[in-house]
């Protein structure tokens, strides 16, 4: 069994699978339902044979500014800047931060490409497994952090990526270099600050003494509740 | 120092290499982010000290501080370089004055990668690579580098890139390395072998390993590339695993291990070793110490004992040609093709992709493309082809053209090492083809023909083939590189020269040592039931000592004629490979065609499940593949209701009622969009059987209307916008797909050439929302009487009409509905 396998959630994977219209399928007939999970199966043991994790963490000491972080070396030099009024809420009382990134590698967004020129229908599926994953992994990554930090008594954020609220795409130039990210996981940014290979994540969670009390959603299902407005992946007709 | 020099030297003993620079500038105080390259100007003394070190502790390679320098990157990159350099004549100099030693030292020129993905996977366009390479090789050159190093690539294409480029140096020695993952592949998944087979014939000094990880997690790739390469090795791991404290990298050595493991290296036969990330002045040591102990216990660098094989290769596969019986895929050529015809003439890369995917899952380990038919440009055209096929198939091509440029475009572009179809005994061909073999580090096949044409005798053949294989000796390509092809002649026009190219087979084969290829289908051509004489020409071909067919992989008894083959001739071992394909297949379903024994395990299944009402009319049984999803009936069934009926009511009557069943049922959320897709891929079988016949009679298409399809500019998801033309081309529009991060004045441009009334825009991202209102603004500003439709996971009707787009769609099924309104 692959060590991501009991993070995936085959309802997200659904999730995914509903399309432009979004309804809730209390229609669908068993015989569909049971292909429908079928394929799914078959697409996830597919994914887990394609996929190579890797990722590379760091930790910094951060100074804040007015819409802007500040990132220090051990010496506490700056060593990269991060402009989010946002991201600046979200980590109130954080007096470290980890930057993280990971990628499940080339090979998979290979097949989905391959797939959907000679069978959408599994390639639709495979690509919504490795999204699935992708985001499977970084909550295995933020309970391996957890755990690492089980001795320090340290409270940890919920993860916040580049494109959520006002933390522009261009931060992940910042991860990039401090991360080194083409050298440690492979991983390239396009000119408008996209990853290649597709299935990577960038991300940043806080840590501090004291529980977070963040009111800002990051991600995932519910984009009406969410403040984060300006959000680069925020769904208007869910 | 010329390049015979160099090798002599890394030859004659096992040489010291040096150790990291970007680990060891951290540790003087260079702050993280920070690019080493610049130190060499900012803070030379750091970088003369560690090469100092480096030399003191016995270095006998000085690896100047230019890994990120290039042209791309830097304006002035000649100021780093020549700063770099500078840096390293100050070191040895320091060095000599210290410690009076006049040890050899050989100054590398350090090359990584570029920083940037090669096109087609990103932007950075192959000729531009190919110039910055260059000009750094030049510059190195001049600056008096001994030699160059490529480090740290993980892209093979970008490393081929650069050999290549650094060969217009021709007196630099090259020496190239990649770094691997512990899974034995690169991060853009190439292997050892089809490193070492792709780079084996380019002219390189030494091949081997950098960086990755440490030298225990290395040696097993080592010895892999021991057995797959006769190019001395170099190899320069990591200082072990890191740990990551704080922000700061820490190797930790255990340096008697290290010391065990560098012995091994030595006893595998490698010729330098160096180190990498984290390896300092004590780890130089080290080597020079065990290297030292090794050459005073009488040891050399093993020369290679490697058998010369003859081997090609993609970026992630290599195949070996003359063990195994190798299958070279016939189909991408349009001789008597007329879909084909019409797919390159469209630039349909699509349909000649999908019939490569196809060869390789019908069994085909090599591909043939041949995109030649009159009036286009078949060098651009090959290219293109060759840079599409390589993203989906991992099997190795066979660049087949009659024109040597052609055969350059392709080989050039080519993403691991080609089989270049063909050179003959004529002397114009011999002189611009060989050229291209040589140059590409590729294998060439030899077609037994020239001036006079296809000698009758097998003997005339076969002196045409000793020429071929001497004449390429003669421009240095190694003999395991040429294959011959004693062409096949029909039975039925010459039918006592069939035996000749048998015979001449046998000697080719047993005299001149190469591997021999054929196209075994034109013996039959004139002749009823041609399969059957296909079938035991090739079992006769194979006897005679045949490696390579060139056939159709779909011909069921083609294959087992192979199969049976291997193992009467004792190459499949055990008969594994044979009973792993027949053991539960009855002789008969494997002679009878593919597309029959598909029917007849459908009706099977519909039998046994004592389906309620029979489907008796195959327009019943179509409608039902179609709800259903199954594909695999539906060509047969297309071409039986052909006969019955039109193209033109197949389409209306059947398929578009069917698929709007389909869509209903997708739009009540009774199925899933993968669903829907499965029903949009049968109509899809079913369209290029329609378009086939359509072809083949020359009546006009089926074409309801043309749309054009784009992921805006800046986005590159594009799986929304595939899906919305998989079901639009269902409904029967054309669809001219652009792509992923489209400008907005390609699209504008498509839209002028094709007299566009639709375009469909995507976009995934809120911030590539404004290259799509940017778009529509240039459609609006061209005049074009064009009606925009977007989609999109961050689109709603609103943003829609802030952006000026005509219609908002939630999905493909609602595209169609749009697009029946505009174009009926």
């Amino acid at each position: 069994m692959h060590f991501l396998e009991s993070y995936v959630s085959k309802n997200e994977i659904l999730r995914y699978l509903k399309g432009g219209n979004g309804q809730v399928n209390q229609f669908i007939s068993e015989e569909a339902n049971d292909q429908i999970h079928a394929l799914i199966d078959s697409q996830l043991i597919e994914s887990f044979n394609l996929i190579s994790p890797k990722s590379v963490t760091r930790r910094f000491n951060l100074k804040r500014h007015d819409g802007v972080i500040e990132l220090l070396d051990q010496t506490d030099q700056c060593i990269g800047l991060i402009y989010s009024n946002d991201l600046l809420k979200f980590l109130k009382g954080a007096h470290e931060v980890v930057l993280g990134a990971l990628t499940l590698g080339s090979e998979i967004s290979k097949r989905i490409e391959k797939k959907m020129l000679i069978k959408p229908s599994e390639g639709i599926v495979l690509n919504a497994c490795a999204s699935v994953i992708a985001d499977a992994y970084a909550d295995y990554l933020q309970n391996e952090l957890l755990s690492d930090l089980a001795d320090e008594a340290i409270y940890t954020s919920q993860r916040y990526s580049p494109g959520y609220g006002d933390l522009a795409l261009t931060a992940q130039e910042t991860f990039s270099n401090l991360l080194e990210m083409r050298k440690r996981i492979g991983v390239y940014l396009t000119e408008q600050y996209q990853m290649l290979p597709e299935k990577s994540i960038t991300f940043i969670i806080g840590l501090s003494h004291r529980p977070f009390q963040s009111e800002i959603r990051t991600c995932g299902t519910n984009c009406q509740d969410c403040k984060l407005i300006k959000c680069a992946y925020r769904r208007t007709n869910v | 120092m010329s390049k015979i020099s160099f090798n002599n030297w890394l030859r004659e003993k096992a040489r010291v290499f040096d150790g990291a620079m970007g680990s060891a500038l951290i540790e003087k105080g260079m702050k993280l982010g920070e690019g080493s390259e610049l130190q060499s100007v900012q803070n030379p003394s750091w970088v003369i000290a560690i090469h100092k070190d480096h030399l003191m502790a016995g270095a006998e390679v000085i690896t100047i501080n230019t890994f990120g320098v290039n042209p791309i990157r830097y304006d002035n990159y000649k100021t780093y370089l020549a700063a770099a350099k500078s840096c390293a004549d100050q070191a040895i100099k320091a060095f000599r004055e210290e410690s009076g030693s006049d040890r050899v030292i050989k100054v590398a020129l350090d090359i990584g990668p570029l920083g940037e993905l090669l096109y087609p996977l990103g932007k950075l366009d192959y000729e531009t690579a190919f110039e910055a390479f260059k000009n750094i090789a030049v510059e190195g050159w001049s600056l008096g580098c001994d030699f160059a190093i490529l480090e740290t690539f993980t892209d093979l294409y970008e490393l081929r890139c650069a050999v290549l480029a650094l060969g217009e140096v021709p007196e630099l020695p090259i020496v190239a390395t990649m770094s691997f993952e512990t899974t034995g592949r690169t991060f853009f998944g190439t292997d050892v072998e089809s490193m070492a087979v792709t780079l084996g014939d380019l002219g390189l000094s030494a091949i081997g390993f950098n960086c990755s990880f440490g030298i225990a997690e290395m040696l097993p790739l080592v010895e892999k590339l021991k057995n797959e390469t006769y190019l001395p090795l170099i190899v320069q791991p990591n200082a072990g695993i890191p740990e990551i404290i704080a922000q700061i990298a820490v190797y930790k050595t255990d340096f008697d291990q290290y010391a065990k493991h560098l012995y091994k290296l030595l006893e595998i036969g490698v010729s330098g070793i160096g180190g990498c990330c984290g390896s300092g002045a004590m780890h130089i040591e080290k080597i020079r110490k065990v290297i030292d102990q090794w050459h005073e216990a009488g040891n050399l660098p093993l020369p290679s004992n490697l058998v010369y094989k003859t081997r090609v290769a993609s970026a992630s596969k290599s195949v070996t040609i003359g063990e195994n019986i190798v299958i070279i895929g016939e189909r991408i050529n349009p001789t008597g093709k007329k879909r084909l015809k019409e797919a390159i003439r469209n630039l349909e890369f699509d349909y000649i992709v999908k019939e490569g995917i196809l060869q390789v899952e019908q069994g085909a380990d090599i591909l043939d493309v041949n995109i030649g038919i009159p009036e286009i440009d078949e060098a651009d055209l090959m290219k293109k082809a060759v840079l599409k096929l390589q993203g989906f198939v991992d099997v190795p091509l066979q660049i087949d053209s009659a024109s040597a440029t052609t055969l350059e475009a392709g080989v050039r572009y080519y993403n691991g090492k080609p089989l270049i179809n063909s050179v003959n005994g004529k002397e114009e061909v011999l002189n611009s083809v060989l050229p291209i073999v040589k140059k590409y580090g590729a294998c060439v096949l030899g077609l037994t023909l020239d001036e006079n044409g296809i000698p009758a005798s097998s003997i005339e053949r076969f002196e045409i083939a000793k020429k071929i294989v001497e004449r390429a000796e003669a421009y240095g390509i190694p003999r395991h590189n040429v294959l011959i092809d004693c062409l096949t002649l029909t039975a039925s026009a010459q039918q006592a020269e069939v035996v000749a190219t048998l015979e001449t087979v046998r000697r080719v084969k047993q005299e001149l040592g190469v591997c021999t290829v054929l196209g075994v289908s034109n013996v039959s051509f004139g002749l009823p039931a041609r399969e059957l004489l296909n079938q035991s020409f090739l079992t006769m071909a194979l006897a005679y000592g045949l490696d390579a067919p060139i056939m159709n992989p779909a011909h069921a008894p083609m294959i087992a004629a192979i199969k049976t083959f291997e193992v009467l001739a004792n190459k499949d071992v055990g008969s594994k490979r044979y009973i792993e394909a027949y053991g539960e297949t009855s002789p008969q379903l494997i002679l009878a065609s593919k597309e029959a024994q598909i029917i007849q395990g459908a009706t099977q299944t519909l039998d046994s499940k004592g389906s309620a009402t029979p489907l008796e009319t195959p327009k019943d049984q179509l409608i039902d593949a179609i709800k259903k999803g199954q594909t695999t009936v539906a060509a047969e069934l297309t071409r039986k209701l052909l006969t019955l009926m039109p193209a033109v009511k197949i389409v209306d009557e059947i398929i578009i009622t069917a698929l709007d069943d389909v869509g209903k049922r997708y739009e009540k959320g009774q199925i899933y969009l993968p669903q829907l897709i499965q029903s949009a891929e049968v109509v899809q079988a079913a369209f290029e059987v329609l378009k086939l016949a359509l072809a083949e009679s020359g009546e006009k298409g089926i074409n309801k209307g043309k749309i054009v399809l784009a992921t805006v500019k800046h986005d590159i998801h594009d799986i929304g916008k595939n899906i919305v033309k998989v079901v639009l081309e269902n409904y029967g529009y054309e669809v001219f797909d652009l792509g992923r991060d489209v400008a907005p004045e390609k699209i504008v441009e498509a839209c002028k050439q094709n007299a566009i009334k639709v375009v469909g825009l995507s976009a995934l991202m809120t911030t590539t929302v404004a290259s799509m209102r940017e778009t529509i603004a240039l459609l609006r500003a061209s005049g074009l009487e064009v009606s925009v439709v977007v989609g999109g996971a961050v689109l709603s009707e609103e943003i829609a009409e802030q952006i000026g787009a005509d219609f908002f769609a939630k999905d493909a099924t609602e595209v169609v509905r749009i697009a029946e309104k505009i174009l009926g």
